[in-house]
């Protein structure tokens, strides 16, 4: 894994040109809600995985890190857009540069690229959970079960093992169906030897005993054993026929009458107990309109997911890595597994209605077949028409969805139209109208109709055999990866949850001690309990507070990403992620990242100052390895407090004429500088929740103060008997208001119209001079030598010096007794 | 049949060690377990044809 020693981020999100130089060590970045603080989160994921978390997942399908990664202005140009890290490869080791632009997002710049080296950043790629917002955290916490287990895998870098497990269980499902579609056809081919045998049973018996009565007419062999491949018929090509006409009298009467029975039965007016409950079922999902969403996503995704056979999405050719797709996909499923067991529930419904018509459609194609086979042919146009009917309404039962269509059919089903009734009569007349055959013929039709029967029935039942054999092996083989996995994930988990519930139990002792937690897995699903208060285990969100539920997601992240990179756990972003967290609570939180990873490097952020100087007071964080943004700008994007950096911005910006900006600039700085001010000299300023503080309440609160303690100090210099002293403060004093006046800060208070709201239309002649003069006011409170602002320092309470860093411009402010 | 373990993912090397011994076990034809145990080594993420494949292939003559 990696460190990030450096960042530089250029028109990317919110941020217009920023570098942070992080030297591999915690970083802190603290400002309000819209400062920017999330951008450079999203560069650091920008520039690791050509991702941003935010522009994925629920509720931003419009969202893309081509189109709006780039900052706002520069959407049009999106190659202007970069993002470089300057990253250090411990384990090889090397320090590697990446350059990543919104354009090509997957295509970054290594320097150097050797192939050790994109090995580690592509292992980074594929596994992006470096980066943890509050939103993962509610993920992994309060995420329902199904969810959970895909979150919490794919952080254990373990998806490929859900998807195996699902395209296994697909591929038994598959042939769970197909071979449930051959034993329908074996059905409807028993039906159909059965009752051309005249036979109630199906046995070896029943057939032989059936078969000789016959072959005995024709003064032929008996039978004695009925093999795989025995003929019925054999003998009977030597047996002359007696008849001119090609229709077996006795079958096609037999065949007319079942084809009437099965209409019969289809008909809606003679209410069969099976129709009538495939129609119930449909019918309850069909009004159940949620259901009946939930039934078109499902199948919708398991549609799409076949087709997943690329770097993108089937659907809109967005860029997803095929993991990701599939694993997106499949949590989308699971939250539809209720829907998919309704729908199983009412396939199951519909299957004897299936294997009625398939018997009908049968039945319907041998009748058709002898009014083909007279001289001249009947028109069978009407049962043509009733067979085309019946073919569409079997596969609409079949494919199931659109559910409406399915209702339409068992509410409708086809029906013998007096047209086509007027056509069976007239095949029916036919038959009843062929001379009665000798028993001799009779036996002869009986013997070549029941062997071809027996023919279809054997091929039947061979593809039924030879497909439930691979519906069963494909389900032992889908089961035991599915056993093998539960039992591995379950030794994981109990790793993980121990570990989890060390790393929380000290954030909470002695308040939890003794705190314990399980994470449950069970078919796809991952249940998470945590012991409350020894009261037993509950869900995370049932008892605990939000505070605890964000100090539990930070726990679980680290014990998960502990176990799964070891030593290799070098860099974690905390995105804001623990807002709810109590003061206490955050110290022992700076602790444990300290004490228990203290190779890895943190970069946290937060909109609370307050928990940034937790941070640094706990050392988790150093002064220097923190920024503070006071502000952001479109136009500029967040600001931080470089002095010397803004001022030659400013330069910079004036030179090419664009005051709007160097005013924007200016304006932000200032607002800091003197909020810094405000709080090292312990002026007085208004108090505001908001903390947004404009400058015409923050500097000439400061400037006031700052003056008042010259005066303490010049009491107190004259109290010692220090003349030079005396007159040096007296020169700073001088200079302090001459450049307080330069910049006119005071009309403001008079004429608001005149304040920097109006500087953006000024030209940069007239604002030239007032960025010098602000610049020179700000210099009047730092120190000349070591460039530090001045602090007051108190004891007791008591104002005790006016400080700098080097102590050469250090001032008294206590006077002699 | 045991896959070699990989630093990279011994967990996922340990499900398909388990898998094998667990399909051996309960009778799956060696010859179908050892397709599989290769279709899921090859870098731990087959596609869905590669394990029907591996599942139901069957010899065929010229």
């Amino acid at each position: 894994m990696i460190k990030i020693l450096a960042i530089h981020i250029q028109d990317f999100r919110g941020i217009k040109k920023l570098t942070l130089d992080l030297k591999g060590k915690n970083f802190a970045i603290c400002g309000r809600n819209g400062t920017g603080k999330s951008g450079i989160v999203d560069a650091i994921e920008f520039g690791l995985t050509g991702n941003i978390s935010r522009l994925s997942g629920e509720g931003t399908d419009k969202l893309s890190v081509r189109e709006h990664g780039p900052h706002v202005d520069m959407r049009n140009d999106p190659e202007k857009a970069s993002v470089k890290l300057v990253v250090e490869i411990a384990s090889l080791p090397k320090t590697v540069t990446i350059v990543r632009s919104p354009k090509e997002p997957n295509k970054p710049t290594v320097t150097p690229s050797t192939a050790a080296i994109l090995g580690v950043l592509k292992q980074i790629e594929d596994h992006p959970e470096i980066v943890l917002t509050r939103r993962e955290i509610i993920r992994y916490v309060l995420a329902p079960e199904g969810k959970r287990a895909t979150e919490v895998q794919a952080v254990l870098r373990l998806e490929s093992l859900g998807q195996n497990r699902q395209m296994l269980k697909s591929i038994a499902n598959a042939y769970a169906r197909e071979a449930a579609q051959a034993k329908t056809s074996t059905v409807t081919a028993t039906t159909s030897l059965k009752q051309a045998m005249g036979i109630a049973t199906l046995t070896p018996t029943t057939v032989l005993l059936a078969v000789n009565k016959r072959r005995k007419v024709l003064g032929l062999a008996p039978i004695a054993e009925l093999a795989s491949t025995t003929s019925l018929k054999e003998g009977v090509g030597i047996v002359a026929s007696t008849t001119t006409s090609s229709i077996a009298k006795d079958a096609a009467a037999k065949d007319v009458a079942a084809l009437s029975a099965l209409l019969e039965r289809l008909s809606v007016h003679t209410k069969d107990a099976q129709m009538v409950r495939a129609l119930t079922v449909c019918q309850a999902l069909a009004n159940d309109t949620a259901m009946l969403s939930m039934l078109t996503r499902e199948e919708f995704y398991r549609t799409g997911s076949a087709f997943i056979d690329q770097e993108l999405c089937p659907f809109c050719d967005e860029e997803w890595s095929i993991t990701a797709l599939r694993a997106h996909i499949a949590t989308k499923m699971t939250a539809l597994q209720k829907a998919k067991l309704s729908r199983a529930r009412a396939e199951k419904a519909i299957e004897p209605v299936i294997l009625l018509l398939e018997e009908l459609l049968e039945t319907l194609q041998r009748v058709g077949g002898y009014a083909r086979a007279t001289k001249p042919a009947i028109a069978t146009t009407h049962l043509a028409l009733l067979k085309k009917s019946l073919t569409s309404a079997k596969q609409s039962l079949t494919i199931f969805l659109p559910l409406d269509r399915t209702v339409g059919v068992l509410e409708a089903p086809p029906e013998l139209n007096p047209a086509a009734r007027k056509e069976l009569v007239q095949i029916a007349a036919l038959i009843d109208g062929l001379p009665e055959p000798s028993k001799e013929q009779e036996a002869r039709d009986f013997l070549l109709i029941v062997q071809e029967r027996l023919g279809n029935y054997r091929r039947a039942k061979r593809a039924q055999e030879r497909l439930e054999e691979r519906a069963t092996l494909a389900a032992k083989v889908s089961q035991t990866y599915a056993s093998v996995v539960d039992t591995e994930l379950n030794k994981l988990y109990k790793v993980v949850e121990a570990d989890f519930a060390q790393l929380y139990g000290e954030l909470n002792a002695p308040d939890e001690a003794g705190f314990a937690a399980e994470l449950v897995p069970s078919i796809g699903k991952l249940g998470f309990g945590v012991n409350f208060y020894g009261r037993g285990m509950f869900p995370p969100g049932a008892y605990h507070s939000e505070g605890h539920q964000d100090a539990m997601g930070l726990c679980l992240y680290l014990a998960l990403m502990s176990h799964v990179l070891k030593g290799g756990f070098q860099l974690a972003v905390l995105d804001d992620v623990l807002m709810s967290v109590d003061a206490g609570h955050r110290r022992a939180i700076c602790t444990m990242l300290k004490k228990r990873f203290p190779n890895t490097q943190f970069i946290l952020t937060t909109h609370d100052p307050v928990w940034l100087n937790h941070m640094r007071t706990e050392e988790l964080v150093t002064a220097k390895a923190s920024v503070r943004f006071r502000g952001w700008d479109v136009n500029v994007g967040p600001t931080s407090f470089d002095d010397a950096d803004v001022w030659t911005e400013i330069e910079k910006e004036l030179i090419a004429d664009r005051v709007s900006v160097a005013a924007e600039l200016l304006r932000n700085h200032l607002e800091y500088v003197a909020g810094e001010l405000c709080h090292r000299l312990s002026a007085r300023t208004e108090h505001r929740l908001d903390e947004r503080f404009e400058l015409g309440m923050l500097l000439p609160p400061a400037y006031e103060q700052l003056l008042s303690l010259y005066g303490k100090a010049n009491r107190a210099a004259n109290s010692w008997n220090q003349r030079n002293v005396v007159a040096a403060i007296t020169e700073r004093q001088r200079e302090l208001v001459e450049s307080y006046k330069a910049t006119s800060i005071d009309q403001w208070q008079m004429n608001a119209a005149i304040h920097y709201n109006g500087w953006a239309t000024l030209q940069k002649e007239d604002f030239g001079p007032l960025v010098a003069a602000f610049k020179a006011l700000i210099e009047r409170f730092r120190c000349a030598h070591c460039q530090t602002f001045f602090v007051l320092l108190k004891e007791a309470g008591k104002a005790k010096s006016l400080a700098c860093d080097c102590g050469q411009q250090t001032l008294n402010l206590a006077a002699k007794e | 049949m045991i896959v070699k373990p990989t630093t990279e993912n011994d967990l996922a090397t340990n499900v398909t060690n388990s898998f094998v011994e667990a399909l051996t076990e309960r009778g799956v034809d060696p010859i179908i377990v050892a397709r599989l145990a290769k279709a899921l080594a090859s870098g731990g993420k087959p596609t869905k044809p590669i394990l029907e494949d591996a599942l139901f292939s069957e010899p065929t003559i010229p």
